[in-house]
């Protein structure tokens, strides 16, 4: 008789963690599988779209155009060449917009391999989308 | 309600009184996730398993001990009542009837919950067998950590 036995029963992925951001539980879980890599950031107690992103650029050839990568300033403003396709839920532009910002702006363009996101966030302001990317920054990457 | 989860808080309250009375409240974000891992070693049956237990729905990942692969991916739950049917899909991987999908679609109907499952396993029909009862078994004995 074979059984699964339980190694982890705490955490079962690469990180799983929830945290306040701006008055609102996120939750967070992040997982490097072999040929993708995972990100749910939710805020809605589910996952309400999932996107799978490919880098249009090699790994190895994917170099920023600025050393400390893109810039805010709007004249000089390079985004992460990505292609994203919704799998699944509703696709709006704004969440493609969120997880563009949240590409250009943490070690997401670090992916070797596709990156499958899930994106729920109650409000998508500027000011969310930074203090995830903090999160990211310094709970995740 | 798209409007609504995308509108700064400043502009919702910009709105005008009627659009306020169409808003519709933004979902409670509930309990909060959990999740674990657990392995099955026997023989040639070296399996990963990764779940997340979100509000309402619950996500695995099913794959190799040694390379842990995202491949497929499907997404199963009841249909509204009074219907007893389930909805599935495949949303990524092999089109059609996928193993993930398969068993989606099981747990679906058995706990009447929406599932997620990734399987990412090449399975003779044999070790399918084994491999389900001892997924079915490990469920019920760890019920919480599931539904």
């Amino acid at each position: 008789m074979c059984e699964f036995e339980t190694k982890n029963d705490k955490c079962g992925f690469d990180k799983q963690f929830a945290i306040d951001i701006n008055g609102i539980n996120t939750e967070f879980v992040f997982h490097d599988f072999q040929n993708k890599w995972v990100l749910l950031v939710t805020q809605l107690g589910k996952i309400p779209a999932l996107y799978n992103v490919t880098f249009d650029v090699k790994h190895e050839h994917r170099v920023l155009p600025y050393l400390h990568g893109p810039v805010d300033d709007p004249q000089f403003h390079v985004s992460v060449p990505v292609t994203i396709n919704c799998c699944m839920g509703i696709d709006s532009d704004e969440i493609r917009g969120g997880i563009q910002f949240l590409i250009n702006k943490t070690a997401l363009n670090k992916c070797p391999t596709e990156l499958l996101i899930g994106l729920g966030l109650k409000q998508l302001d500027t000011a969310g989308l930074r203090a995830i990317a903090q999160v990211l920054k310094n709970g995740i990457f | 309600m798209e409007s609504c989860a995308v509108l700064p808080t400043q502009q919702m309250e910009a709105c005008g009184d009627a659009a306020k009375q169409q808003q519709m409240p933004l979902p409670a974000a509930g309990q909060a996730f959990t999740s674990h891992m657990a392995q099955l070693n026997a023989g040639a049956l070296q399996i990963t398993l990764r779940v997340l237990k979100m509000n309402g729905s619950t996500m695995l990942f099913l794959s190799g001990k040694d390379a842990e692969r995202l491949d497929e991916f499907a997404i199963a739950m009841p249909a509204r009542p009074p219907s007893q049917q389930i909805v599935s899909t495949t949303f990524m991987g092999e089109s059609g009837q996928s193993d993930s999908v398969v068993l989606a679609t099981k747990l679906s109907m058995r706990h009447r919950r929406q599932f997620y499952v990734s399987m990412n396993l090449q399975l003779d029909s044999m070790a399918r067998s084994q491999f389900e009862s001892a997924l079915v078994s490990y469920m019920q004995n760890n019920l919480e950590l599931f539904v």
